[in-house]
């Protein structure tokens, strides 16, 4: 186990569940056994960007936080083809998708220390080299958790969402944690010139750095959830972002 | 490298030589005067290539080395002079190194230089033979056999030498090279094609003319040589004459559109660098009709469009530099830190990642 690494966003809408798919899929590309935890399960989603219907799902992250299973039984192969050459392997721990399950787990709540031996034994029993966590946005008592037991946190932010303050508030809790390993990551980014003007700005008035900086992509935005852009337009800027994201993580 | 230039002087010069013996002079057909020598290159690139005195040793020891093979040993020395003159004045156009030719005015100004130095090495030859072993009029020698050399040597070398520049990287294809290259290449090759029509048309004449039946064919084939030898001066000078007035030509339309592609280059590069946007140093290009009109409106929409967007990143930024760390997030990260779970898990968090790592 090399890192579980916690990918937050403030708000909703950010690209966050995009972000941790496709780099998910490009350490696997790179032979890296990678675990992909939803745990955003008010509203799940990063199942269809690889490809997993809600019929393929029959135990999910929801059975293992009520007791119904171990946590190793809702978690699914899904490595995409052009990873699995290099040994590398994507396993995704999905939440549930229906609708009853997710207004009881809203309803009732469930024990957020689960979260953490999950996490523990899901990457003892995969063997996995990283566990991602697509986190909810805000910060409730689960995603305040992921930050905790995380490494490192990616924080993902828009800069034409002028959400700073809830950004802010996000990287001074993490401290709070004590997360070893802080760093930024802007969607949407404006372009060559001014990219250096937000970095520069980004890290002087947050004091952690920006890891990686994706523009925004008409071609992304075709392909959407569907499908993972990263492994489909290798060349494509975003993709490059991305990777850019994956070798900060592959750095101790 | 500093093998180079002898090496080209040998090299070339012997390949001069050979060549000026194997293949000798080749005659236009129906003509025993002018003539075609393709290897009148080699000491021109030996110049170009390794300098004046390259050239100059190459082109007369390489035209020495085909008289010898040839048999006439050191009788036309003079001629070897003009050759090493060819040569020789061709090195003060060399090529140094990572030197190329990039712009018209470079690529006339070469070819023109060309010229001149043809002319004075084949003046010289033709007016000291005529001192030197006489045989002919002064106005014979340059009219009928110094000007088709020059007609014939300029316009081989005119078609020739670009290809070889352009293969060895001397020549770089930028557009206004490329303009120069399509003129030459046009202009020459019209007269070539109006030369050769006029040759053939001439054949057909002779062969079928009833008025020339009686003329016999001693007459005629000095006929023949007269008009061929006035069709290859005429063509050849024309050819010539329109080269250089195309070079101007061509200088013309290159800077007509060199000047607003170097502005739209200007401003894109300000753009790049992020310089204050000035639209209005486009507005001469962009009120032109044609299309380079066109990509001038193009860009100062761009250029509008990225200053709109640093303007709206800048007050972005503001908001930041505002919000980062203002009253308000210390009350919300306060709020959170004050819950008894937070309390919990910043007591546990470091124990959660230790115990994970001893797992391993």
């Amino acid at each position: 186990m090399r890192a579980i690494v916690s990918i937050h966003s403030y708000r909703g809408g950010t690209g966050k569940s995009n972000t941790v798919a496709n780099v998910a899929a490009l350490l696997a590309q790179r032979g890296r056994r990678v675990g992909v935890a939803d745990t955003d399960i008010q509203s799940p989603g990063i199942h269809t960007i690889f490809g997993l219907r809600e019929t393929d799902i029959s135990r999910s992250l929801n059975d293992y936080l009520w007791g119904n299973c171990p946590v190793r039984d809702a978690a699914y192969d899904v490595t995409p083809a052009p990873c699995a050459a290099g040994g590398g392997k994507v396993f995704l721990l999905p939440a549930s998708i229906r609708a009853g399950d997710i207004v009881r787990i809203l309803q009732d709540g469930y024990d957020v220390s689960l979260l953490n031996t999950g996490f523990t034994e899901l990457s003892a029993a995969l063997s996995l080299d990283y566990l991602l966590i697509d986190t909810h946005p805000g910060l409730s008592e689960e995603t305040l958790l992921s930050i905790a037991i995380s490494d490192r946190l990616v924080v993902l932010l828009r800069p034409d969402e002028q959400d700073y303050q809830g950004t802010s508030v996000t990287l001074k809790v993490a401290e709070r944690l004590a997360v070893p390993s802080l760093g930024l990551m802007v969607n949407k980014a404006p372009g060559t010139i001014l990219n250096d003007k937000l970095r520069a700005s980004l890290e002087t008035n947050y004091g952690h750095p920006v890891w990686a900086m994706a523009p925004h992509s008409d071609a992304l935005m075709l392909v959407g959830s569907a499908r993972l852009f990263g492994l489909e337009a290798p060349n494509d800027p975003v993709t490059r972002a991305w990777q850019a994201l994956a070798d900060r993580l592959e750095t101790p | 490298m500093r093998w180079r230039p002898v090496l080209l002087t040998v090299g070339g010069g012997a390949l001069y030589g050979i060549c000026n013996h194997v293949l000798g002079a080749i005659s236009l057909p129906g003509s025993a005067v002018i003539t075609v020598r393709p290897q009148i290159l080699f000491p021109q690139l030996v110049g170009l290539l390794g300098g004046p005195w390259a050239g100059l040793l190459a082109g007369g020891f390489g035209n020495l080395l085909g008289d010898i093979l040839n048999g006439h040993g050191g009788t036309y020395w003079n001629w070897c002079i003009a050759n090493g003159m060819l040569g020789g004045m061709t090195g003060w156009l060399r090529f140094r190194a990572g030197q190329t030719i990039s712009t018209i005015a470079a690529f006339s100004r070469f070819f023109l230089a060309l010229l001149g130095i043809h002319t004075i090495a084949l003046l010289f030859a033709c007016t000291t033979h005529f001192a030197i072993f006489s045989g002919t009029t002064l106005r014979e020698t340059l009219l009928d056999w110094c000007l088709p050399a020059i007609l014939s040597n300029v316009l081989l070398t005119f078609l020739l030498l670009p290809a070889v520049l352009l293969v060895l990287k001397y020549l770089q294809p930028t557009l206004e090279v490329g303009l120069g290259l399509l003129m030459l290449y046009v202009l020459v090759g019209c007269m070539v094609a109006a030369g050769v029509t006029g040759a053939a048309a001439l054949t057909w004449t002779m062969g079928n003319a009833s008025e020339l039946r009686a003329v016999d064919a001693e007459t005629l084939v000095r006929l023949r040589e007269r008009v061929t030898l006035d069709l290859f001066r005429i063509t050849g000078a024309a050819a010539l004459l329109l080269v250089v007035v195309g070079f101007f030509a061509s200088l013309r339309i290159a800077y007509a559109i060199l000047t607003p592609i170097r502005s739209i280059m200007k401003a894109v590069d300000g753009l790049r660098r992020g310089e204050p946007w000035r639209r209005e140093t486009l507005d001469p290009v962009a009120s032109r009709q044609d299309e380079l009109g066109t990509m001038a409106r193009l860009l100062q929409d761009m250029g509008d469009q990225v200053r709109d967007r640093e303007t709206e990143l800048t007050r972005q930024l503001e908001v930041l530099r505002r919000e980062a760390d203002s009253k308000e997030v210390h009350r919300r990260v306060a709020e959170i830190a004050e819950s008894d779970y937070f309390k919990s898990l910043q007591a546990q968090a470091a124990e959660l990642r230790r115990k994970r790592h001893e797992s391993r």
